[in-house]
């Protein structure tokens, strides 16, 4: 099980941290796009967050707990990524075909639209409570320990964040109505 | 989108949406940069056979801590600034200007102490810094935080060896770990390091052998009520930090009484 590579990768086995990486680098990558909502800032977060966790993984206490562990770490990179748009690479990416999940069919492409205007007025903070929440299905109290955060704090983003999607998805429904009745 | 329907199941609709890999290329990028990376060395409690004793011999100490401030902060008259202050019986935070810095913290397991404003909570580490963080509810940190904001606003504060490290890596590597990429030299208490330029209010210094970690959070959840907590009032508070490497507590050792 993955606990072995974690042991192994803390006594500096390079294969092993890759190993983990890649178990865990598709989910890291899932999370992360969901946070920041641009497919670079992602993949550099989780660049990030993968090369730091290889740096501190040697004092990660309870290898049972390397995925929770790595997503706070995850956390925290996609703060960094989201204030300082700093780049861990420079020059010409390549392009790459990741896959994507189909859009849903059941969600309008208005809906859609506007969800992901009010999605990206939020915080960072405030999207990425949502995330674990909602994304990862994570309880409240699972949330609070993967983002470091109290739980009240998780409550209060989350209660903030619903609302302030609330408002713009009814601007933009008040928004779309009137400019119906102008035409 | 006529009115906000079923907001938790739109949500959870919408962020089914998206990528769900990482990208070879970038798993390469990242084993090119562990390359060059060395791994940091940690001496954590966890791995000591002492670390009940250590415990419970920190977890005393942060009772006393959080029992003095209880105590301090329910004294009549003790929520206000000092002597020669209006009374400010309901702490929380102000939006017109931060209260006071007429609380003093020290940390029996950081060697550090610092002022902080009136009204504000202490919770004092319990156990040596590890590298997993240091989050707000992390045992390793000494967190003061405003009652209100709590998450939102507060300061964090860790120290631990700097092993083989020399201490520009050390600082450097806390700095960077942050997510800051442009940095200033400043000096706490003698002991010189970096802080974050720009809004990044991360300060990592190094003195003796040891690192201490210094950051202000400010949510932008509440942008209003952060807004006086600006880099003025975060080097106000730097400097009142008085650096004490050698009552430190790390691992296999005792909380200074």
């Amino acid at each position: 099980m993955h606990t072995d590579l974690v042991g192994q990768a803390q006594r500096g086995d390079r294969e092993a941290f890759d190993e983990l990486a890649r178990m865990a680098g598709d989910r890291c990558m899932a999370i992360a796009f969901r946070i920041l909502r641009d497919f670079d800032l992602a993949d550099d977060a989780v660049q990030a967050a993968l090369l730091t966790a290889w740096i501190e993984i040697r004092a990660l206490r309870n290898p049972e707990r390397f995925e929770p562990w790595l997503h706070r770490i995850l956390t925290n990179a996609c703060y960094a990524e989201a204030r300082h748009r700093t780049r861990w690479t420079a020059g010409i990416r390549l392009l790459s075909v990741e896959p994507v999940r189909e859009p849903d069919p059941y969600l309008a492409v208005d809906d859609r639209d506007q969800l992901e205007r009010a999605f990206r007025r939020l915080t960072v903070e405030q999207r990425a409570v949502l995330v674990f929440h909602h994304y990862l299905g994570l309880p409240v109290s699972e949330v609070a320990d993967r983002i470091g955060i109290p739980v009240g704090t998780v409550k209060s983003r989350m209660y903030h964040a619903k609302r302030a999607l609330q408002a713009s998805l009814a601007a933009d429904a008040r928004a779309s109505s009137s400019q119906e009745r102008m035409a | 989108m006529s009115a906000p329907r079923d907001l938790d199941g739109l949500l959870t609709t919408f962020l089914k949406e998206g990528p769900l890999e990482l990208p070879d290329p970038s798993y390469d990028q990242v084993r090119d940069r562990m390359d060059h990376t060395r791994q940091r060395t940690f001496i954590g409690p966890w791995r000591t056979s002492d670390m009940n004793r250590y415990l419970k011999l920190g977890l005393a100490a942060a009772a006393v801590v959080v029992v003095a401030v209880i105590g301090y902060n329910l004294l009549p008259g003790s929520a206000g600034p000092g002597p020669g202050a209006g009374p400010t019986a309901t702490p929380g935070p102000s939006v017109a200007s931060p209260p006071p810095l007429t609380q003093t913290f020290t940390s029996t397991v950081h060697g550090i102490s610092v002022s902080y404003p009136a009204g504000w909570i202490a919770r004092a580490a319990t156990e040596p810094w590890g590298p997993e963080g240091p989050n707000f509810s992390d045992p390793f940190v000494d967190v003061l935080y405003d009652p209100v904001l709590e998450g939102n606003l507060h300061l964090r504060i860790a120290s631990q060896p700097i092993g083989e490290s020399t201490p520009d890596e050390w600082v450097a590597e806390q700095l960077a770990g942050d997510g800051c990429s442009t940095t200033e030299p400043i000096t706490i208490d003698g002991a010189t390091g970096l802080i974050g330029a720009n809004d990044c209010n991360t300060v990592a210094v190094a003195t003796a052998g040891r690192g201490y970690w210094i950051l202000l959070h400010t949510s932008p959840d509440d942008p209003s009520a952060v807004a006086p907590y600006d880099r003025a009032w975060f080097e106000e508070v730097l400097a009142t930090v008085q650096l004490h490497p050698e009552d430190a507590v790390d691992s296999g050792a005792s909380p200074s009484p």
